[in-house]
């Protein structure tokens, strides 16, 4: 059955010629380490968080009376609830770590260096958008914590001169954060950000493809040194395999990244929940 | 027509589009930016609050809420009352009256402002914003 979906997709899309090119006969650097992985685990990070997210909008409502309310029912009422909202706030902690890891593990191997500056600069974009996303996730529960720490963060544009104070409207919706931040926030994390961060990830993607993978700068130096006058791809003919090498590897971190999740879940299950995050939003009272 | 004359008219189409494109593309934008910001306000600017002055004893304060912001009036001993907005100049967390210090207390990033709301210590960039009030025999009138 399933050799004669492959061969119906083959004879009508070239599925093996894709197979054999992108993943078959795509060869790595010799040197690659497990640090290779980090990208492979973020683009992870992100299918889980959309995953998560999406089911939980099944439940959560969008409204200052209704929203604490309802992520209350979602840990406590729903079956298996808890499970994806604790999914979707581990997760947002860990992608966060994990773009951070990459993107200081790129810059300590001296990766962002020339052809890969745009390579760089949309991966550092990629990272503000996860910083933004998890900011915006962050007042959706209307808990104490996350009324003032999104207070105190749509603050911060204040000490820039001039636009600053109308950067702060515009984030709050007014001079305080209330019901059309809420909405705001809730339009920019599910409608706005999602779209966007797909988009920049496809251009990052295709950067490293277009330009080619880089070596790490351990053993042989290989990377030329002569002013760029031309297109060149940077390959290897006689690297490791893509498959089944490389994938291993990646299979391997991707584990390691559930086991740590899972393992913040089980047994650290209030590391992102203090006192705070358990008591709804009181615009008129800030905590100790 | 020449050529010279040909290629003036073409850049006075091109100029003219980028102009005509470029209002087009500002009147969205303003009216985008507008959009964002915030909504016009409710409540009536000239609502003043008015408040017992036995509900303020002396050397006490009283939070209350003026024009939905959250404040406070206080009934210095020596000074009689002051009134200011709990909002913290810094962050924009609320400050709390500490009766014991004599001063305004953030509880987010410890800045402190004495009973005047000038700021003594942490980060305020700047004093905390004072409402007027006025006094009419036992009532406090505030704004």
């Amino acid at each position: 059955m399933l050799t004669k979906i492959k061969n119906w997709l083959d004879v009508r899309i070239g599925l093996n010629t894709i197979f054999q090119t992108h993943v078959l006969d795509y060869r790595m650097p010799k040197n690659t380490n497990i640090l290779y992985t980090l990208g492979f685990i973020a683009v992870i990070a992100y299918a889980t968080q959309a995953f998560t997210g999406i089911i939980l909008l099944i439940y959560y409502i969008p409204h200052p009376d209704h929203a604490f309310r309802s992520v209350q029912d979602i840990m406590t009422q729903v079956p298996y609830g808890w499970v994806f909202r604790q999914m979707h706030a581990v997760g947002s902690n860990l992608m966060i770590m994990v773009a951070m890891l990459h993107m200081v593990t790129v810059f300590l191997m001296g990766n962002y260096k020339r052809p890969r500056e745009l390579t760089w600069v949309g991966g550092v974009l990629l990272l503000i958008l996860t910083i933004v996303f998890g900011l915006s996730g962050y007042l959706l529960p209307w808990t104490q914590l996350s009324y003032w720490a999104t207070t105190v963060v749509t603050s911060m544009p204040t000490a820039f001169p001039v636009i600053g104070e109308t950067v702060s409207q515009i984030l709050r919706g007014g001079d305080h954060v209330s019901e059309t931040t809420l909405s705001r926030f809730f339009a920019l994390h599910i409608s706005i950000l999602p779209p966007l961060y797909l988009l920049f990830m496809g251009i990052h993607l295709f950067f490293v493809n277009r330009i080619g993978i880089s070596a790490t700068p351990f053993g042989k130096a290989d990377e030329e040194k002569r002013p760029l006058t031309e297109y060149k791809r940077k390959t290897y003919p006689d690297g490791y395999p893509y498959y089944p090498r490389f994938f291993q590897k990646q299979m391997y971190m991707m584990m390691a990244y559930f086991t740590v999740m899972f393992f913040i879940i089980t047994f650290l299950p209030t590391l992102y929940f203090p006192d705070e995050a358990n008591v709804p939003a009181d615009p008129f009272n800030t905590p100790q | 027509m020449t050529l010279g004359g040909m290629m003036k008219r073409r850049r006075f189409l091109k100029i003219l589009l980028a102009f005509l494109g470029s209002i087009t593309f500002l009147s969205f934008a303003y009216s985008f930016l507008k959009f964002l910001t915030s909504l016009p306000s409710i409540s009536a600017d000239l609502q003043k609050l008015t408040i017992h002055k036995s509900d303020v004893p002396s050397g006490e304060a009283k939070n209350i809420i003026y024009h939905n912001t959250p404040a406070v009036i206080i009934n210095r001993p020596d000074k009689g009352y002051f009134a200011f907005s709990r909002t913290c100049t810094h962050l924009g967390c609320l400050v709390e009256y500490s009766k014991s210090n004599l001063k305004f207390i953030c509880p987010c990033h410890a800045g402190i402002y004495d009973l005047d709301g000038s700021v003594v210590s942490g980060p305020p960039p700047k004093p905390m914003t004072a409402i007027p009030l006025k006094i009419e025999g036992e009532t406090i009138i505030i704004g």
